[in-house]
């Protein structure tokens, strides 16, 4: 698989505040990649600087093995982003703004645009101001995806959104998208909502990429433990990839990652009363990593 | 991508032209009903009011919509260039200006006697010295600008549009004083046209710069980086400009040449100059204008030249304060040396200064100047005449007994006298000539109610007649009269209840003087003690008529039919021929005769041209 997005050691800093420091990561072309964080954890600021919308501090940006500065606008052609709010120019019609938006794309597709406003049963003359938001993230559809980017980039753009028009969101149009082989970039919080559909699974915290990593080897090697003794714990229990435990009198509870037969033996050695793994959904991988 | 852009901007700006097009709509309707003093008005609140006004408003809400929607996002994430689509708003919203230039344009040339009444609107007194013609143009384009440079800051089109013309007050003070400071140092003396592209394009660079390279998630920091690249580019323009000046390139509409204190002598016109550290002189043998002169930092226009030598006033700043000085030089702009260097504080002028012009004696050995207490109002102080050789040697002095004068010039250095002739104003009293012995010091009235004194008083070439017009107080008469300096005995050429004088010109020789009244020229012989020649001529003010070839020749510029004319006449003043002033030569002023070619100074595009009376060739020369 080609690497079509990569990110090196990149920062940012908004006043004192930093938002994150030296980042690595890279997109393989055709996959989907879930970016989960807290709220202010720096997803959106990432994008915003993918997308030239704000330069970074330090660090480089490679779209095809090409580094793009903040200056650049030809790669934009090949990216579609859909930010958390989609906002055009409220005084124009759903008409006029394609019009206006298919002039940056040489690509854009007026077929697939006709086709877009059928499926999502909007009125081309309807003013942009008088959209509901979800409308609106539907008009942010098809702006994006008549242009038939390479990259999608999405910056939780479902937030707010009721659930059928969620559902169909993700369900749906992500999945023909992931389907026909565009790579997805999928910013979100609402981390129940990525797990069915995303590839590899990228977590930002406190302005470090702390798990950036293949989701079903994340899924497959995350384990909840849960260990009961005769007697309460007189040691620590030492094994690496431990991300939380709590002890309670002679039983512990731990997530441990990656979990591996040489820790399982680590932990017999022990002589536990009992012993279970347990695997865990994305939201609890995701509230233990960030812990 | 452009169209989408334009149609996009005048939407959103309809209204604005729509006004426009009601004012044309009231004014159309206002002419055809004429009523006359309504369409001045409104042609008037259009002009003054409508036009830069609309600029501001237009260029404050450049971004508006972008702001209001918080469209930013949408718009930066979009694969377009920061500044390609800075440029396509920019145009876009300028073309919406230049459509109500246009629509105005059209309405002024097509609506039959429109113009002629707008050629009647007069500027209100206090807003005159601000609007020009060119002014009505530049102003709302300007302001425009400004206004959409600062409309990606901030998002309230109202304080971009109190800040635009905040900066734009701003901006003509400072532009005044930075007038008033190449004044005082004597590099310039005059309005920069130009000046304001180079501010237009400070602020087009720093906003493209912002636009381009800011964080607009950072509003301070946007701001500040706009201030740090405007106070550059500003910073910049003017340091361009003033080298420009400096380096001598005419970058201005204004004339550097003063030609009103031009000299011609031996064959070569001198030419004096308010910004330059030298004299120009023209060579008529080389047939080039050459600079003498250059070690003092510049050059009053008034100097004298006599004698092979030139002698000037330069002002040298030192300590806060201005203090004059006396040079001398050679005619080839060797020898240069101060005579008088007033700002040291042994000097016997520290608190004098000079007043009015310096003159060379006729063979260049002395020099005498006038000085008056270093004091803000001179009425009530007594004037000095001061004479000293030109080697800085026998520095002498004598307190004239004029101390109410205002004006004060040398006129003449007549020979075998031991005497200055000088031309002074008092205060409620005509200008009039004066002898002063410098040996017995007894001052002299010559003639009285000069008119038009100093600029209509005329020595001859050999320094001993002076033609001058005066007002015959018993006789309430005008004379023209040429009165011998040594004899003082006075020759009546002219006399009249009004004479309309023009300019005087002697022959090279002294025997005659050409003078021009209402639509004449008239040549005096003194010789044959009358006028011997009337030439019918296109009045004009200004000095247009001359002798050459020692003086063979007389010749003058002339308009004919509608067209600028050299006219050639012969040593009897008889026509010889005629030749067509280029086009190109827009306003034909100073006019010199020098051996068999013409040289005249063109007041509209500032410059001098060169014309051989065999070849009729013309040639600019500088």
């Amino acid at each position: 698989m080609n690497e079509i997005l990569r990110i090196e050691n990149l920062s940012k800093s908004f006043g004192k505040k930093k938002v994150f420091e030296n980042l690595n990561m890279s997109l393989e072309e055709g996959k989907v990649y879930g970016f989960l964080g807290k709220n202010g954890e720096g997803k959106t600021t990432l994008v915003r600087i993918i997308m030239g919308v704000i330069p970074a501090d330090t660090g480089k940006i490679f779209y095809e093995n090409k580094k793009i500065n903040f200056k650049d606008s030809n790669y934009k052609k090949e990216i579609g982003f859909i930010p958390e709010e989609s906002i055009f120019f409220g005084r124009m019609s759903i008409k006029e703004l394609l019009d206006f938006n298919g002039a940056f794309y040489p690509t854009w597709n007026t077929q697939k645009v006709e086709s877009y406003l059928e499926r999502f049963s909007l009125d081309k003359k309807t003013r942009i101001k008088n959209l509901s938001r979800g409308m609106k993230l539907k008009l942010g559809l098809i702006v994006t995806l008549a242009s038939e980017p390479k990259i999608l980039i999405l910056d939780d753009p479902t937030s707010g959104l009721d659930v059928p028009t969620r559902h169909d969101f993700l369900k749906e149009i992500i999945r023909e998208l992931s389907e026909a082989g565009t790579t997805i970039l999928f910013c979100t919080h609402l981390v129940h909502e990525i797990e069915g559909i995303i590839d590899q699974l990228g977590i930002l915290n406190l302005g470090q990429l702390i798990l950036d990593e293949d989701f079903q080897k994340i899924k497959s090697f995350t384990r909840r433990i849960r260990l009961s003794f005769d007697e309460p714990l007189k040691d620590e229990i030492k094994i690496d990839g431990i991300l939380t435990k709590k002890t309670n009198g002679n039983k512990c509870e731990m997530v441990v990652y990656p979990w591996t037969e040489e820790k399982r033996k680590k932990l017999e050695d022990l002589k536990p009363t009992k012993i279970e793994a347990q695997p865990l959904n994305l939201e609890e991988i995701f509230v233990n990593f960030v812990s | 991508m452009f169209t989408k852009i334009f149609f996009k901007e005048w939407r959103d700006n309809l209204v604005i032209f729509s006004i426009a097009v009601l004012f044309m709509l009231a004014l159309i309707v206002l002419k055809l009903s004429d009523l006359k003093e309504l369409t001045l008005y409104v042609f008037g609140m259009f002009l003054l009011l409508f036009l830069p006004f609309s600029g501001l408003l237009i260029g404050s809400g450049g971004f508006y919509s972008e702001f209001k929607d918080n469209a930013w996002i949408y718009l930066f994430s979009r694969p377009i260039k920061k500044e390609k689509l800075w440029i396509f708003k920019y145009l876009s919203l300028l073309s919406i200006l230049a459509a109500i230039f246009l629509i105005f344009f059209l309405v002024k040339q097509f609506l039959p006697g429109l113009n002629e009444i707008m050629k009647e609107f007069k500027v209100p007194g206090e807003l005159k010295g601000l609007f020009s013609f060119y002014t009505y143009l530049v102003l709302p384009i300007l302001v425009f600008t400004i206004s959409f440079s600062l409309s990606i800051l901030y998002e309230k089109q109202f304080a971009i549009f109190s800040i635009s013309v905040l900066i734009g007050a701003g901006l003509a003070f400072l532009l005044q004083q930075y007038y008033i400071f190449l004044w005082t140092t004597y590099l310039y003396d005059g309005e920069l046209k130009g000046f304001q592209i180079l501010i237009a394009f400070s602020f087009i660079l720093s906003s493209i710069l912002t636009f381009r390279k800011s964080d607009f998630s950072q509003a301070g920091r946007k701001i500040f980086n706009f201030a740090k690249y405007i106070m550059l580019f500003l910073a910049l323009s003017f340091a361009l400009a003033t080298a420009w000046i400096a380096k001598g390139d005419l970058f201005t509409g204004k004339k550097e040449i003063e030609p009103y204190y031009s000299r011609e002598y031996k064959g070569d016109v001198y030419l004096g100059t308010y910004i330059k550290g030298f004299i120009l002189r023209y060579n008529s043998r080389s047939g080039k204008v050459e600079k003498v002169g250059g070690k003092a930092k510049s050059i009053d226009p008034r100097f004298s030249i006599s004698g092979e030598k030139i002698a000037f006033f330069i002002d040298i700043k030192n300590r806060g304060r201005w203090y004059d000085n006396l040079w001398v030089m050679n005619t080839d702009g060797s020898n240069q040396k101060a005579l008088i260097e007033s700002q040291k504080p042994m000097s016997r002028f520290y608190n004098l200064r000079f007043w009015g012009n310096c003159l060379l004696s006729p063979d260049g050995s002395k020099v005498a100047f006038i000085t008056v207490p270093y004091t803000r109002n001179i009425v009530g102080t007594f004037p000095s005449l001061w004479w000293m050789n030109t080697d800085g040697t026998g520095l002498n002095s004598q307190a004239l007994d004029f101390s109410r004068f205002t004006d004060f010039n040398l006129l003449a250095w007549p020979e075998s006298t031991n005497s200055l002739i000088f031309g002074i104003k008092e205060k409620s009293s005509d200008y009039k000539i004066v002898k002063v012995d410098l040996e017995k010091n007894v001052q002299q009235t010559l003639v009285e109610s000069v008119l038009l004194g100093p600029y209509l008083v005329r020595v001859s070439p050999d320094n001993n007649s002076l033609a001058v017009r005066f007002r015959d107080k018993l006789e309430d008469k005008e004379i023209f009269t040429v009165l011998d300096l040594r004899t003082l005995a006075k020759r009546v050429i002219y006399k009249a209840d009004s004479l309309k004088l023009g300019d005087i010109r002697w022959s090279r020789k002294g025997d005659k003087v050409a003078f021009s009244m209402k639509n004449e020229i008239l040549v005096y012989s003194l010789k044959e003690d009358k006028i011997i020649k009337t030439i019918p001529w296109s009045y004009r003010f200004g000095s247009h008529y001359d002798w050459l070839l020692n003086d063979e020749k007389f010749v003058l510029d002339d308009v004919l039919n509608q067209e600028n004319y050299l006219r050639v006449f012969r040593k009897d003043f008889s026509e010889e021929k005629e030749i067509k002033i280029p086009d190109s030569i827009e306003t034909p002023g100073y006019l010199w005769g020098l051996g068999n070619r013409a040289l005249i100074y063109d007041g509209g595009k500032p410059s001098l041209w060169r014309v051989d009376l065999n070849t009729q060739k013309w040639k600019k020369v500088y």
